[in-house]
């Protein structure tokens, strides 16, 4: 299916070659464990650079170890980049100044420079840690809003008027919008790597065509498409 | 779906999407054909195409915010949580209404490691507390300490406005720097508050633009009192990790993705550096502090205002350490031509090094602020006398000048004792129109758009004229005339309402007395215009339609 979609010749170190590995994990199991018991309010302070060099070493080799092939490679290197978006959402959260909120894409960058190698700058490593980091970023913002929306209905301390409010419809959004890409995940693969490495990887058009391997105008059409798609799939919810 | 038919309905989208509307149902009609479930597909997604990036952003961009603040929705005591304000180095903050008094209030979480040194916590709200009691309206007052599932909060009082660093940020952005009369009138209140609070031996030490709140009223307040103390052990540590990480610089990106921005205030030593850019120099060697430390952070505060610079720049905290101990900044003078030399100089005197060289008060600053916006407000009104072409009131303020000026050379260097007292609080929307003290200097009479006003000076308190029957639909514009002798009564002209000042006319105005005692003005005459009172009390002048000047006597 994949070469019917028409991967490219970089294909070898593509992301897309590795994106099916995402496939084989079901979407709770991505997330660890100990960030799923305990809720993100309680974990907003860490300790500044907690393990930095270490797992920047680590992170680097392990993209380069997935590059090659090792698949191992990827099911270690995604706690640690979950750890450190985690991490780095509860350090913006305590400084983000007002009137701003927090980008996800600001994020998933920041991690970036954290956690890979910059001496030796290589696009192979850049791209696919962008896709790791973006996928794992949907995930923490979907888990949130799954979480929030539980609590809800759980009777947290929430105000009966609140009971039906602009939060609860915002969790909505974005589990829908991650329902949609699920689906669509498994009609286009493409185009769902696509849809994460710009939305919540904040890549630019030229950046997510060297991550897929693609042409600028086939990612220019894959969004578009998905875009209309998704936009869709959650009017229909 | 299969492969082929995610692909056709792909392909027929994208053909579609590339025509304009007519185009479009004859390419429909012709594709599609009997395949009506294709073309309702395709048309689904076009409907929707428009708005679908906005909608995916809209989902991403609001999930963030509600991980932003997460405690929106709860009650925490009796406060339930309305909405995330914001945030700085000290933690989040929210709007909440407090459920027993029902009013609002800004609720700000400490980080949680300072829940952890019960001592040091206990040493910021004593002092927390004082500068609270000082119940100075510079001072943004706190309500109450409280503590939720360990993590320290302050109650504040809600303000509507901006801190300084983004009014600062602001002007930068539009190039347009502070008016040197806003400056100084900001300048003056942050002063007033930061010396009631020295009076009272209490040190801010973290005098900084993102401390000073500025409501929609224009008032400054000084915020987080004695908070720096329990930041300090969080400042060195932060420091010290800088030193040892200059070869990998924090890179933060932020809004637009496209830009790569190293913003060192943004980096994860931001708290530390934010802070250690308005250090004095004996807080950067770490020296026992005075309220002279204030009165540098606060000078640095003033060059920022003037210049919408920083007095002292550096990438990483030892490096502004550097900066703070050693540099003279450019004078403020030469990067805004508008700085008055004098505020120049004042801003260099606030900056010296030596801490004995500085001014040693917030009050000797104050005198020197106060010299300046006296000048400036004189020269102002000067100019304005001027341009309306108002010759008696230009030769009254001329003469003063003159005045003050021969005063001035002939004794002290400095002007006759005038201090300038602010009365009223009127927001740019409803400015005060006109107003008379008694003769016995007790009370203000004035008028706003809201009407006529009585103040008891040196108190809070007003006292709205009540309207005659005549007007309380409206419909009149109060001028005040002149006070009686005995400071209980005073004329003033009601004109209809509407009307361009300048051709008010005694036809449509009449003469009313108003008492400070209260009740309801009385009317003492139509189609008139009160001019003066005199001396004894006993007669009045006015204008009225016959174009002539009459004296009555009053009984």
């Amino acid at each position: 299916m994949l070469r019917e979609l028409g991967v490219h010749e970089h294909s070898q170190a593509s992301l897309l070659d590795q994106a099916h590995f995402f496939m084989k994990i079901d979407h709770g199991g991505l997330v660890p464990r100990e960030g799923r018991d305990r809720p993100m309010r309680v974990r907003c302070i860490i300790p500044p650079f907690s393990g930095f060099m270490s797992s920047r070493h680590e992170v680097t080799h392990l993209l380069a170890e997935w590059a090659r092939g090792n698949q191992q490679a990827l099911d270690d290197l995604t706690p640690l980049v979950y750890k450190e978006l985690r991490q780095l959402a509860a350090g913006y959260l305590r400084r983000e100044r007002r009137g701003h909120t927090l980008q996800p894409t600001a994020l998933v960058h920041e991690a970036y420079l954290r956690l890979v190698d910059q001496t030796n700058p290589n696009w192979q490593n850049r791209s696919h840690f962008f896709g790791v980091a973006s996928h794992l970023m949907r995930h923490i913002l979907v888990d949130h809003a799954r979480r929030r929306r539980a609590g809800k209905r759980a009777g947290e301390k929430v105000p009966l008027e609140q009971a039906v409010s602009f939060q609860q419809e915002m969790s909505e959004d974005l589990v829908a919008l991650d329902s949609g890409l699920t689906a669509l995940e498994k009609i286009d693969l493409r185009k769902c790597k696509a849809v994460e490495l710009r939305y919540f990887g904040g890549l630019s058009m030229d950046e997510i065509a060297t991550a897929l391997g693609v042409s600028h105008v086939t990612v220019r059409r894959d969004l578009r498409m998905a875009e209309a798609w998704l936009h869709n799939q959650m009017q229909a919810e | 779906m299969t492969p082929e038919r995610w692909a056709q309905i792909e392909e027929l989208f994208h053909r579609a999407a590339e025509c304009d509307p007519k185009q479009r149902t004859f390419l429909l009609d012709e594709t599609c054909n009997s395949d009506l479930e294709l073309r309702r597909q395709v048309e689904v997604l076009l409907a929707g195409e428009e708005r679908a990036k906005d909608v995916l952003k809209a989902a991403v961009h609001r999930e963030m915010a509600s991980m932003s603040f997460p405690l929106v929705g709860q009650t925490i005591s009796h406060y339930r949580v309305l909405d995330g304000l914001g945030g700085g180095g000290m933690g989040l903050v929210y709007r909440a209404e407090d459920l027993r008094l029902g009013r609002q209030v800004a609720l700000k979480f400490l980080p949680e490691d300072s829940s952890k040194d019960p001592g040091a916590l206990a040493r910021f709200e004593r002092e927390a507390r004082s500068a609270s009691a000082l119940e100075h309206p510079n001072i943004c007052p706190i309500y109450e300490f409280g503590e939720q599932e360990g993590r320290s909060f302050l109650v504040m009082q809600l303000l509507q406005g901006h801190t300084l660093r983004e009014i600062i940020s602001e002007s930068e952005r539009e190039k347009r720097p502070l008016e040197i009369r806003k400056l100084l009138d900001l300048a003056l209140q942050i002063a007033a508050g930061l010396e009631a609070a020295h009076r009272h031996g209490i040190i801010h030490r973290d005098i900084k633009p993102a401390n000073i709140f500025v409501t929609q009223e224009g008032q400054a307040k000084i915020l987080d009192f004695g908070l720096a103390k329990l930041s300090r052990g969080e400042t060195a540590e932060d420091l010290k990790v800088d030193t040892t990480k200059k070869d990998a610089p924090t890179v933060v990106r932020h809004e637009n993705a496209g830009q790569m921005t190293p913003d060192p205030l943004l980096s994860r030593t931001g708290v530390a550096m934010g802070t250690a850019g308005y250090m004095s120099p004996e807080q950067a060697r770490g020296e026992k502090l005075d309220a002279r430390t204030d009165l540098f952070s606060f000078g640095l505060v003033l060059y920022e205002m003037a210049t919408g610079q920083r007095a002292f720049k550096g990438d990483t905290g030892p490096s502004l350490h550097g900066a703070i101990l050693t540099q003279i900044p450019i004078p403020a003078g030469q990067l805004n031509p508008q700085v008055p030399s004098k505020l120049s100089q004042i801003i260099a005197k606030t900056l010296e090094k030596n801490r004995n060289l500085r001014y040693q008060t917030v009050s000797e600053l104050c005198a020197d602020l106060e010299d300046l916006k006296r000048k400036a407000e004189l020269r102002s009104r000067l100019r304005r006398a001027v341009a309306v072409g108002a010759p008696v009131l230009a030769v009254v303020v001329v003469s003063t000048i003159i005045w003050s000026e021969k005063r001035q050379s002939q004794s002290t260097p400095s002007l006759p004792d005038l201090k300038l007292q602010q009365l009223t609080l009127n927001s740019s929307e409803n400015p005060v129109t006109g107003g008379a003290i008694s003769p016995d200097g007790k009370y203000l009479a004035y008028t706003d758009l809201n009407g006529m006003h009585i103040k008891l000076i040196g108190n809070e308190q007003i006292q709205s004229v009540s309207q005659p029957d005549l007007f309380t639909n409206g419909g009149v514009t109060w001028e005040i005339s002149a006070w009686f002798p005995d400071s209980t009564r005073f004329l003033a002209n009601a004109h209809s309402a509407g009307q361009n000042p300048s051709l008010w006319s005694s036809d449509d105005t009449n003469i009313w007395v108003v008492s400070v005692l209260g009740g309801v003005p009385r009317k003492l005459r139509d189609h008139a215009v009160a001019w003066s009172v005199s001396r004894d009390g006993s007669s009045i002048s006015f204008g009225t339609n016959k174009k002539t000047l009459v004296k009555v006597k009053s009984g």
